[in-house]
């Protein structure tokens, strides 16, 4: 005991000036928030316009990323084939990609004179559907990283424990491995939602910030910043807020009734 | 039946076995860890693909030319060794799992399975909530839901405690009773297999070294591995509690010993060569309590010493150095008393579902 206590000081330390550091801004802007200004901007439609977008967005572009990067990410975690590596760092990129570079990439892409441009340029650029595709585009990552770490740390006996009791892979992939990496899978969602929420450089190159149609609350908050600071204020207060009631309520909704 | 003939390259050696085990039957795999058995479990049960392969079960070929049915459809109860348990579902549902059967029968099926194992009433329990031997029992249960076609037991005593082990013997014996089926069963420990087993393998390096009755092998090792890893013989009788506290086993075939385990009932006495003294008869001499008439069948050296077999009448050994045997005058026919202390014997239950319910 006596050993470990410096040990444990230093780590107490530690742990007290991350959460400091991390709470501060968060406890400024709840501080400085006018309380009557936060009560109005409730009442403002174009904020709630915002919010209510950023909602809507964020949580399509969450169901996208869940439907697709779960059996994806499964792939990636029980399978060795080659090429296996480029496919994780290409899955990977968008995590270490400027946003602004992401908006670019996607209207070079998905723009009107991009590679898919015949198909899609009319259909997402400056559009509601460009919001949720620049969202999927820079939360994808988060989730498809935890997703696979949580499957791979399954117990590979638990999977063959389900294959011998008559289970096929795709039984067992539903019934046993998506339950036993549900903290995990829940924890990626979590972080994903979170990354969309926050989302600004990608949606304002790829889907602009028009109030109703493409303006996000960070986007709103933006808007507001150089025109009237305590209605940025407040907005930043009720954004903040929600997430992390969200944020909370993912956590609890995942976390093991494993025990 | 199940017949399995095995040829897979693992990463010191290449696994290279043929074995048999007939209905009900119970063969067991031993051998030191990494030795290959688990391997095998796995490529019969259709985990590992092998490289070679030839599984057959009853009429039904699993693994052959062009044939590799998947796991799942072999009909195959496998116990794995830390059991597997799905941390998010109850007992019940576990069990369940592998049942086929309609939604509505399926938890009074399951717990049928259940009780067979003296858990029912932990059906709604989580795995994370049970103890190590509830947990194996649950786990037999699930074994047993497929009906299965084969049991494949993969060291299914290794994660217990000591003082568990007995009852979970107990409960793997009702198991490979109610089965009926082919079963294999891996264990680094050959006191295990000669106690679960009808028949044992000796494994080493994926290839069979000896295949026989654990009393055959525990007396006629055909090599120093064989020997120094058989190191226990059993014998079968029924024990009785004594009133100085030992436990007094009348041994099937007639003798009597003594043990200082608690037991009442069917009982396996396991021994082990080392213990037992041999001494000319009508010596009365030493503190072993337990002292049987015996007759020398085999003689055979391992190492330093001498492995003798015995027939005391039911087949015990002993291990004697060679100045010993000499003084002794050991040769096949030779009359001995075998002698060994109480507290070196091991008392297991025969029948777990016997001694609880009956």
């Amino acid at each position: 005991m006596t050993v470990a206590r410096p040990f444990a000081a230093v780590c107490g330390a530690a742990l007290a000036v991350a959460v400091a550091f991390l709470a501060l801004p968060v406890v400024a802007v709840f501080a400085d928030a006018p309380p009557r200004e936060l009560v109005s901007s409730l009442g403002d439609a174009a904020a709630l316009d915002a919010l209510r977008l950023s909602f809507e967005c964020s949580a399509l572009a969450l169901v996208a990323v869940i439907a697709i990067g779960t059996p994806a990410a499964w792939l990636l975690a029980t399978r060795r084939f080659p090429g296996r590596a480029l496919v994780v760092t290409i899955v990977e990129l968008p995590l270490v990609m400027p946003p602004a570079v992401a908006g670019i990439g996607l209207l070079a892409a998905l723009g009107p004179a991009g590679l898919l441009g015949g198909i899609t340029g009319r259909h997402l650029v400056l559009q509601t559907a460009g919001v949720v595709v620049a969202l999927a585009f820079v939360s994808a990552p988060f989730y498809l990283r935890l997703a696979q770490a949580g499957f791979a740390a399954i117990d590979p006996a638990l999977l063959e424990a389900s294959r011998t009791l008559g289970a096929g892979e795709g039984r067992t992939f539903a019934r046993v491995a998506i339950p036993a990496a549900r903290g995990a899978l829940g924890a990626g969602a979590a972080l994903a939602w979170g990354r969309a929420l926050g989302e600004f450089g990608a949606t304002l190159m790829f889907a602009g910030s028009f109030r109703g149609v493409t303006q996000t609350a960070p986007l709103a908050i933006y808007e507001r910043f150089s025109t009237d600071l305590p209605a940025a204020l407040a907005l930043s207060a009720v954004l903040i807020a929600v997430s992390a009631g969200l944020l909370l309520a993912v956590k609890l909704a995942t976390r093991d009734a494993v025990g | 039946m199940l017949s399995a003939e095995l040829r897979h390259p693992l990463r010191a050696f290449t696994l290279d076995l043929a074995l048999e085990v007939a209905a009900g039957e119970c063969l067991a795999l031993a051998g030191p860890s990494g030795a290959g058995k688990t391997s095998t479990l796995r490529a019969i049960a259709g985990l590992l693909p092998a490289e070679q392969a030839q599984v057959r079960c009853g009429d039904v070929v699993w693994d052959g030319p062009g044939v590799h049915v998947a796991a799942e459809r072999r009909r195959c109860g496998f116990l794995f060794q830390e059991y597997a348990l799905f941390g998010h579902m109850s007992a019940w549902q576990n069990v369940a799992y592998g049942l086929r059967t309609r939604r509505a029968a399926r938890r009074a099926e399951a717990l049928a399975l259940l009780e067979n194992f003296g858990v029912e009433s932990l059906a709604d329990a989580r795995p994370g909530d049970l103890s190590g031997g509830e947990r194996q029992r649950v786990a037999l249960a699930r074994a047993l839901a497929r009906r299965p076609a084969a049991l494949l037991l993969d060291e299914p005593l290794s994660a217990l405690d000591a003082a568990t082990r007995a009852e979970a013997i107990g409960a793997l014996r009702t198991l490979l009773a109610q089965a009926g089926a082919p079963a294999i069963l891996v264990t680094h420990d050959f006191a295990e297999a000669a106690v679960l087993a009808d028949r044992v393998a000796v494994v080493e390096h994926g290839r069979v070294l000896q295949e026989g009755s654990a009393a055959t092998l525990a007396a006629e090792p055909r090599s120093a591995f064989v020997a120094a890893f058989t190191g226990a013989t059993t014998l079968r009788g029924t024990a009785a509690p004594r009133a100085d506290g030992l436990t007094a086993v009348e041994l099937d075939g007639g003798g009597r010993i003594l043990a200082a385990d608690e037991a009442h009932g069917r009982v396996i006495a396991v021994v082990h060569p080392w213990d037992v003294t041999l001494e000319t008869p009508g010596t009365q001499a030493g503190s072993a309590q337990n002292r049987l008439a015996a007759t020398v069948v085999t003689l055979t050296p391992a190492g330093n010493r001498l492995r003798v077999g015995l027939q005391a009448p039911q087949p015990l050994a002993a291990e004697v150095t060679a100045a010993g045997a000499q003084r002794l005058g050991l040769a096949a026919g030779s009359e001995v008393l075998a002698t060994w202390k109480a507290t070196a014997t091991r008392l297991v239950l025969e029948d777990y579902a016997r001694a609880h319910h009956g």
